[in-house]
């Protein structure tokens, strides 16, 4: 287990930020879960959304942005339905 | 010591011009599968955020002794700070060790496409499902992702290819994933990072809801009881992009170069800290301060009234979390709380 003065660490991390950050920022386009971000495609922000996953698995939520993805982000219970 | 849940105060907007600080690039760094930008902040409250006008229940102070026994290297101090909103207030300082203090690491990749589920860890599919990465999944990757340029075994030996040195890691972790690390399973080992990436994170002391809820940037969400940073989403299309797969180990994290081991789901790993009254057990912090919880109760059952960040209030917990599933590749919508934007 590494022993790291915090104030060492910070500094450093800001010195490797610089170097790394437009490498890492490019590594990173695009989106982080398919049906998630669909699900927004066509709304704003604070919408409504839903999308279905495992056949019949309803998630609902609302279009929020995460990782400057626009997503839908659910926050009622998953709902199985019948197709 | 329980303080009664304060106000937020109103929004100071020349503290915006300070985003780009040290502590910001400090937190923004410790970020997983990240590279940055500044969190923009939401100005229209949705119907369900939470309300930081009603009355509020009393609401516990961040709790630095809820970790897991060498999950922190450095004893918990705490220091001066600045919220988001402008004002001043004191943060703790949490110094994470990196590799988990509840599990083992991995694992990780299937070394052949006989490889059982128990001997792998789990992968997306590009729609939401999760799988084992076991040698059918291995086999099926052209038919699941509907491209017949994935292939990640050679079909003469049947064995995987994988990043197996820290070379070939770090190469797969670039954007530019050159054409021989194309097709392969991406898998670090933490001792090319001495055990573990230590990371500091400065949190309030006191949680308090903001007056509007801010968006989560690429940088990390929060801090894990077992001691790893609780990172985005993974760039899931980034990665299936260059015809590979950062496979997960069955706790939902992996290990790049720049985080080491980090969490991109709540898998029942660290989830340590159980509640008497069948609430879902606490795996980590936000960065607000707010608890996370896992996202099932001890029946099974979710909350029903989550917030759009994914949060409620109850009289044990004040407001909290609860983390989504793995599928969804997250934990929390958004920030409801103050976060720290300057530290001293
Ligand atoms: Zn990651
Ligand atoms: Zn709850």
């Amino acid at each position: 287990m590494k022993s790291i003065h915090p104030f060492t660490l910070k500094k450093s991390l800001v010195f490797i930020a610089l170097i790394a950050f437009p490498l890492l920022s490019t590594a990173h386009d695009g989106h982080h879960t398919k049906p998630a971000w669909d699900a927004c495609k066509e709304k704003v922000k604070h919408d409504t959304c839903s999308y279905i996953m495992q056949e019949n698995k309803l998630y609902a939520g609302t279009c929020l942005v995460i990782s400057d993805d626009l997503m839908c982000i659910r926050n009622q219970p998953i709902k199985s339905i019948n197709k | 010591m329980q303080i009664k849940q304060t106000l937020p105060q109103l929004s100071n907007p020349h503290m915006k011009h300070l985003r780009l600080t040290y502590a910001f690039l400090a937190i923004m760094l410790i970020s997983a599968c990240s590279g940055s930008t500044t969190e923009s902040e939401e100005t229209e409250p949705a119907a369900t955020d939470p309300d930081p006008s009603t009355p509020t229940v009393t609401q516990p102070e961040f709790d630095p002794f809820a970790f897991a026994s060498s999950a922190l290297t450095e004893t918990v101090v705490t220091t001066s700070c600045t919220l988001s909103d402008g004002s001043a207030s004191t943060c703790y300082e949490i110094t994470i060790a990196g590799t988990p203090a509840t599990h083992e690491i991995g694992a990780f990749c299937p070394r052949d496409i006989y490889a059982s589920a128990d001997e792998v860890g789990i992968w997306f599919d590009g729609n939401g499902e999760v799988y084992d990465v076991d040698g059918e999944f291995i086999q099926n990757l052209a038919v699941i992702y509907n491209d017949s340029n994935w292939q990640l075994f050679d079909p003469v030996t049947g064995i995987v290819n994988i990043t197996d040195s820290q070379i070939k890691c770090e190469g797969a972790a670039r954007p530019d994933v050159s054409e021989e690390l194309q097709n392969h399973c991406v898998e670090c080992s933490i001792d090319y990072y001495n055990g573990g990436v230590t990371a500091t994170y400065i949190i309030p002391v006191q949680p308090q809801l903001a007056s509007s809820p801010s968006n989560l940037g690429r940088n990390d969400v929060g801090v894990s009881l077992s001691g790893v940073a609780i990172a985005p989403p993974a760039p899931v299309d980034a990665i299936l992009g260059a015809y590979t797969i950062a496979a997960f180990d069955d706790c939902a994290g992996h290990v790049n170069p720049v985080a080491g081991y980090h969490y991109h789901g709540s898998a029942g790993c660290s989830e340590i800290v159980s509640e008497n009254d069948g609430h879902g057990a606490r795996m980590g912090f936000a960065l607000d301060g707010f608890g996370i919880y896992a996202m099932l109760d001890s029946q099974g059952a979710e909350s029903a009234d989550l917030d759009t960040c994914r949060g409620h209030s109850d009289e044990v917990r004040g407001y909290h979390y609860h983390a989504a599933s793995v599928a969804e590749n997250m934990f929390i919508g958004c920030f409801s709380g103050l976060t720290v934007m300057l530290f001293d």
